[in-house]
Parts: C-alpha cells; sequence; structure tokens
C-alpha cells in the first residue's frame, strides 16, 4: 500500500497507539475529580499541555483542548463574533479557507455579520497591502489558513499578524494552522496571532483530539457550556487518553520536523520529475513550488479525478481528488475553482500529500501506475 | 386472560381455485420465514385467514408488523385479543382495548361491528353491536357513535374463541414470493430499476438483480450502494442474488470502435445481453428493466426497439408508462429512495456522447456492433463475475 493521503488523515504512531490505549486502560480517572486517581489522570493532562505548548513557545495557559480542528475553528470564530460583536460586525477571510471555517462564517452571515473575502493570486496567496486596505476601525476578526489543505500554499501569516495589529489592535487574528502544524515552525512568541487552531491527527496523532491556542487576554465566548472543564472554554469530560497521545506525537513530529521535511521533499520532488518525464504534456502543477512540501496538487488532463483515484486505488495507491465527479454536475472544490485552472485541466485534479514515513520508490511506483492509468483511460475522442 | 394474535387476511388468492392451496402454503411459509428469527410462533389458516400466535409477552410485535408488511400475498393485518367467549370477560377486555387505543389517539366517535360464528352465542349480531357499543358508551363518557363515519371500528368476532380489535393495517398485498417463477432485473443505482423490480416481484416472482460495475469508472461506493439496495429489496422479495458484472472493458471496448452517438444504446444492448445469459443460466423467464418512455436518450420508442432486439427473453417494462413523481413514490413506499439518491452516481457520463442518439437504427447498431468480439467480451465478463446471496 502506498499511501499518499497523508492531508486527510495520517497513520498514528505505534508509540501514540500504545500510549494511548495504556493510559485508556490504567490511567482512565476523570481530571475533574476530587479524589487522587482524578489527580493522577489531571497530571497527564498538565504534562501533555506543557508539553504542546513547548512546541508552540507558549504558556501553557493558553491552551485548550477541543475534539479537533473542526470545533477549534469553530470556536475561533462564532466565539469571537460572539465576544466581540459590540464592537463591530465586520470580518476579513480568505474564500480557499477550509470548510469549517467558511461554513462557521456562513452563520454569522445569516446572524448579520459583515464577510469579506480577501482576493487571492493563481497560486492561492493572499496580498498583505489588500488586507492593510480592508481592516476596518469594526474590523473584529480576520481569519486565515497558514497552509491551504488543497494546494499547500504558504500564507504570510506572521506579516498579515502585524499588519493587522497595527491598523487595528483590537481586531482579532485567527490562524487555522491544522495543516502547518509539525510541518513548519510556529513560534507564538513571532506570529502574533490571537488565536490558532491545531488537529492531532495531521500529525500521526489519534482522531477526536485539537487544541486552540488562546493568546492572553484574548476573549472568546464558549460554544459548548457545561461542567466548564478547560477554564471555562470547553465543557466536556477531558480526553486525557487523545491528549497524551496528541502530545506524544507532537513532541516527535515538531522534534524530526526537518528531517521529515527532507524526505518529503525527496518523495515529492521524485514524483514530479517522473512525471514529468513521463507524461510531460498531460500535467499542470497546481502547487506553488515555495508551497508546504508534503502537499501536491497536480492536474491531469483527459482523465477525470475521480477515474485516476478510483484506478489507483486498483493499484492499492491512495489519494484525493480536488474535484467530485457525477453525472449530475461538476463540482470542482472551491480552491480549485478559486485558482482560476482552466477546464480541461480543473476535471482532473489530484491532491498528493505525504509525510516522513513515505519513500522515493512509493513515488516511483505512483508515477509508473499513474502513467498506466493516463494510457488506459484517457479518452480522446 | 387475554392473549395477542396476528391476524392475517388475503384477497387475491381467492381467485386462485383450483392453486388456492398452493399459495395458501406458500405464503404461510413465507410468513413463517420471515418471522422465526424473532422466536418461535405457530400459523394456522381457517377460513381464508392465517393467524399467527406469538410465543409471549417479550415478542417483538413492532418489529413482526413491520415485517409482515412487506411480505407479499398479504392484504392487511390486525393485531387481535384473543379472549375466551365469556360476555363478561369480552367486556372487560373491551374497555381496556378502547382504553389503550384512546392514550395514543384523539378518538372521539367510534362504533361497534361485531360477526358471530359461534350461533350459540346468546345475542346475535346486531344485538352484540348494541350492547357492546353501550357498555363501551358508559366507560368512556366523551366517545360518541357514528355509524357512518366513526374514527374507529370496534371490531367482535365471536368463534370458539372471541376475537377482539380495532385497527386493520395494509399491507403489501400482490401475490406470495415463489408463487410466479422468475425474473432478472437489470439493478443500477438509480430510483427506477428498484422499483421496476418490486412491481414484478410482487406478482409473487423471484427476482435476482444484475449490476453492472465499471471500475474505476464507478466507485466501490457505487457499488456498496447497490449492495444496500438489493438488501432493502430483498426484504419484500424473501432473499435475491446479486450479480456483479465487471463491465469496464466492454464499455472501454465500445467507446473505442463504434460511434459516440451509439454508445450508450451499444451498452444498453449488451447489458441487456449479459443479463440474458445470467438468466437462463438460473432458469429464469423474463428480464426486468426501469425505462419508462422518453425518460431519457435511451429510452425512446426507437432506443427501446433496438436494446430489445438485443435479447429474445420477453423483457418486462413496469413503469414503462410511469411519470417520475409516480415512481418516487412507490421507491418512498418501498425504502428505496432515500439510498438511490445518495451521490455516488458513477462516471459513467464519460461514455455517454453530447448528442447521443434518440432515433437510432437497428440496422447501424448492428453494423456498428460488429466490429467487437462479442463472443470474448462477454464470455470474459461473465468469467469475472461475482455473486451475492443478499
Amino acid at each position: 500500500m502506498i499511501y499518499f493521503d497523508n492531508s486527510a488523515t495520517t497513520k498514528p504512531y505505534k508509540e501514540v497507539v500504545d500510549l494511548v490505549a495504556k493510559i485508556s486502560y490504567e490511567e482512565f480517572g476523570n481530571p475533574a475529580s476530587l479524589h487522587s486517581f482524578g489527580i493522577r489522570a489531571e497530571r497527564i493532562l498538565e504534562q501533555s499541555r506543557k508539553q504542546l505548548a513547548e512546541t508552540l513557545k507558549a504558556d501553557p495557559e493558553e491552551i485548550i483542548f477541543t475534539s479537533g480542528g473542526t470545533e477549534s475553528i469553530n470556536m475561533a470564530i462564532k466565539g469571537t463574533a460572539e465576544a466581540m460583536k459590540r464592537s463591530g460586525k465586520h470580518i476579513l477571510s480568505t474564500p480557499i479557507e477550509h470548510p469549517a471555517a467558511l461554513e462557521s462564517l456562513k452563520v454569522l452571515e445569516e446572524m448579520g455579520f459583515t464577510v469579506e473575502m480577501l482576493n487571492v493570486d493563481d497560486k492561492g496567496r493572499i496580498d498583505p497591502e489588500e488586507l492593510k486596505r480592508k481592516i476596518r476601525k469594526d474590523t473584529i476578526l480576520v481569519n486565515i489558513m497558514m497552509v491551504n489543505n488543497e494546494t499547500g500554499v504558504i500564507q504570510p501569516v506572521a506579516e498579515a499578524a502585524q499588519i493587522i495589529k497595527s491598523v487595528n489592535p483590537k481586531t482579532v487574528f485567527h490562524v487555522d494552522a491544522v495543516q502547518a502544524y509539525g510541518k513548519l515552525p510556529i513560534d507564538t512568541r513571532k506570529l502574533k496571532a490571537d488565536i490558532i487552531s491545531f488537529s492531532a491527527h495531521k500529525i500521526h496523532g489519534p482522531r477526536g483530539v485539537g487544541m486552540m491556542y488562546l493568546r492572553h487576554g484574548t476573549k472568546i465566548r464558549p460554544i459548548l457550556t457545561g461542567g466548564g472543564q478547560e477554564k471555562q472554554y470547553r465543557s466536556g469530560t477531558v480526553n486525557v487518553p487523545g491528549i497524551a497521545g496528541f502530545a506524544c506525537a507532537a513532541v516527535r513530529k515538531t522534534s524530526q520536523m526537518e528531517e521529515d521535511n527532507r524526505t518529503i521533499r525527496q518523495v515529492r520532488e521524485r514524483l514530479i520529475a517522473e512525471l514529468k518525464s513521463r507524461m510531460p504534456d498531460q500535467i499542470r502543477i497546481n502547487s506553488p513550488e515555495d508551497g508546504l512540501p508534503g502537499i501536491l496538487s497536480i492536474s491531469f488532463r483527459s482523465v477525470k479525478s475521480e477515474v485516476i483515484l478510483h484506478a489507483l486505488e486498483q493499484h492499492e495507491i491512495y489519494v484525493s481528488s480536488g474535484s467530485a465527479c457525477s453525472s449530475k454536475k461538476n463540482s470542482i472544490s472551491h480552491v480549485i475553482k478559486a485558482l482560476n485552472i482552466p477546464a480541461p485541466w480543473s476535471d482532473g485534479t489530484i491532491r498528493f500529500s505525504f509525510c516522513g514515513e513515505n519513500n522515493e520508490e512509493e513515488a516511483t511506483a505512483c508515477a509508473q501506475a499513474l502513467q498506466e492509468i493516463l494510457n488506459t483511460y484517457a479518452l480522446s475522442k | 386472560m387475554m392473549e395477542k394474535v396476528i391476524l392475517v387476511r388475503y384477497e387475491e388468492i381467492f381467485l386462485k381455485r383450483s392453486n388456492r392451496n398452493l399459495f395458501e402454503n406458500r405464503l404461510i411459509r413465507n410468513i413463517r420465514q420471515r418471522l422465526e428469527s424473532l422466536g418461535n410462533i405457530r400459523v394456522t389458516c381457517s377460513q381464508s385467514r392465517i393467524y399467527i400466535e406469538i410465543p409471549d409477552e417479550d415478542f417483538d410485535l413492532v418489529e413482526a408488523v413491520e415485517r409482515l408488511k412487506k411480505v407479499f400475498g398479504i392484504a392487511s393485518l390486525s393485531i387481535v385479543h384473543k379472549v375466551p367467549t365469556d360476555y363478561e370477560i369480552i367486556k372487560t377486555s373491551a374497555v381496556s382495548i378502547v382504553a389503550d387505543l384512546l392514550s395514543r389517539y384523539h378518538y372521539r366517535t367510534f362504533k361497534v361491528e361485531s360477526k358471530r360464528a359461534d350461533k350459540s352465542f346468546p345475542l346475535n349480531s346486531p344485538q352484540l353491536s348494541a350492547d357492546l357499543g353501550a357498555h363501551i358508551l358508559r366507560n368512556f363518557p366523551r366517545l360518541k357513535v357514528d355509524v357512518r363515519n366513526p374514527d374507529f371500528v370496534f371490531y367482535i368476532e365471536v368463534r370458539e374463541s372471541t376475537y377482539l380489535y380495532s385497527e386493520i393495517i395494509p399491507a403489501a398485498k400482490g401475490l406470495p414470493t415463489g408463487t410466479g417463477g422468475r425474473a432478472t432485473l437489470l439493478l443500477s443505482g438509480g430510483i427506477d430499476s428498484p422499483v421496476a423490480g418490486w412491481m414484478i416481484a410482487k406478482r409473487g416472482v423471484e427476482v435476482d438483480a444484475v449490476y453492472f460495475h465499471s471500475p474505476p469508472y464507478t466507485s466501490e461506493r457505487a457499488r456498496e450502494k447497490v449492495v444496500r439496495l438489493s438488501e432493502i429489496l430483498s426484504e419484500w422479495t424473501m432473499g435475491m442474488r446479486l450479480y456483479v458484472v465487471p463491465f469496464t472493458e466492454i464499455q472501454m471496448a465500445i467507446h473505442q470502435k463504434c460511434p459516440q452517438e451509439y454508445l450508450t444504446i451499444i451498452m444498453r444492448r449488451y447489458m441487456m445481453k449479459i443479463a440474458e445469459r445470467i438468466a437462463r443460466n438460473d432458469g429464469s423467464l423474463a428480464l426486468i428493466t426501469g425505462e419508462a418512455i422518453g425518460q431519457v436518450a435511451s429510452q425512446t420508442m426507437e432506443s427501446l426497439l433496438v436494446t430489445n432486439s438485443a435479447v429474445s427473453l420477453p423483457v418486462y417494462r413496469p413503469l414503462i408508462g410511469m411519470d417520475k413523481n409516480e415512481v418516487v413514490s412507490i421507491a418512498r413506499h418501498i425504502g428505496t429512495y432515500d439510498t438511490s439518491i445518495l451521490p455516488y452516481e458513477d462516471c459513467c457520463t464519460i461514455f455517454v456522447a453530447r448528442h447521443p442518439a434518440t432515433r437510432p437504427s437497428l440496422e447501424k447498431t448492428l453494423d456498428y456492433e460488429s466490429v467487437l468480439d462479442e463472443e470474448q467480451l462477454i464470455a470474459k465478463a461473465l468469467e469475472q463475475m461475482e455473486t451475492i446471496i443478499v
């Protein structure tokens, strides 16, 4: 099996699975309990919080655990809007955010907020100058993802943070770092975002765990209410085994980041080189060269992406499609649409996403399979 | 004291005088088969009715009724309270049944309908209706009698035992599965073909299905969707076989060698030919399709003529004169609609010409088709066919 779908989810590290199992079974106490067994679980929780905070150069007090990227993003966007609605109703975002953000923004629009989309260029990048012009007195939130999940484009979020804070220090800046964490350095002393969202399963951690970095002094209103766990920000019995697994994965992933990125870059370059030599006229690379190496979007001429995806799966090679094919309508993803990829290409967009456990032989095998597939299934009529 | 029995009524079986026993026995067998996993039931037949005695209080009556509603040959059902033929017991039971009914429905008016088969019972039918009605009225002063248009009818049948009930649950009707032979359905993931299969199955026909799978043009999910549709259908058809035929190679060959505007029609002919081979091998007497005149280009009368000519078995097209919304309402009734509309549609559109021939000619079709190695293509597809018992 060749797994090139690491932006969808990753295979958890063995040590993560073992740790989650061990803590689930042995340390099943509720960290909110008063007895010593609960306190043991609380200790594991706080230790994990500290480890995760360290990877971000943050204060452990600034870490809130959630159920994953979607929840973090929902809480960041809706929670900020709720807390800031007296200061204004203007929100800035990009059109190529994850649906968790775009759908949350849609809900806010229905509630009377104004959501304005920044333009992106043909690589999906925002223009900091435009951002500067568009921030208003009543702009309460700017929402930008650090790495796009379909193309790997990296947004200049550190620069954006500076601009935002210089124009309107009250504006809250939320960065969706779900695809960036563990793959790019994130230092909260340099990246002056107020809120950052993270997910565990994108970095070989367990499913159903995420976190939010909430800078000291930032106000958000919780969306889940109840027992008041996580300093009132996120009620619900805390998932200690999952969080411990997240910390374990994060420590390993951030410490071997450079080594992983080297491997990933080799795999990516091998795949591009093989495809270019085998089928130079049939491919179009949508990802920018200076994007995240782990995400590679390629469009293939004359074969629909779902056909490629299902044909690759017959070779036990797993990837994602950037467009869905149905006989009713051809639904191309909002990201691919925003990049204005010309029609014969956009239908055949595939996302390859790599991790440190992939290797160059897999890239060659994948290119070979793709060549066969294009020879067999390209319907030229 | 009160024992519950399911009363099953059938209608059409009456018509088949000489075969009546055969039909009744089959219906009883089908009922047993559908209910056996729920517990130890006793099924008896007397005076053109079937009685299902349930073992105990724990028996899942609601599930049993749901299953029986899908047994072809049953016209209607009632959950009946069986009590000893003793007027005092009958009266008390009637009151408790009505009390239960009024706790569930906002009924205001009723009437009593009596049938006295046991002539030794002291009251005749009209007397019994009047007297029991009066007794119910005394106990439920807010109810009123309305003989013309009552909210509910309280039925009483006095036999060796006495049967009391008020609800008549309509069921599937049709003829018992297994009394009509076997037919082979061309099943796609759409709305129409499951309905077509159901309509033929309703006439007592055992139905098997053939699905044409074209990976990588159709996804694994599309195949799972068809398996799911067969599972839903098989609740009505007492099980079925699903044949999954790999079709990619045939599609590719047609695409490469035949003119664009004839792709669909030639593809349809291949599907029919393959289904016919499978049918003959199974002793199946007909093919079933979900086609309706004019629905799509491949379903014009000219196209139907051309596809029909591919086979010699009769092709049943129960939807031929129906409108889409009529088909949809049946699909909802049989439970396939929600699965049919799931968006795992295949990428077969790639094989659909922009302007398919709406008036194909048989001569041209045969001519275009002749370049294909039909025997080899079909033999290979059949060889790689997968059979799923649903």
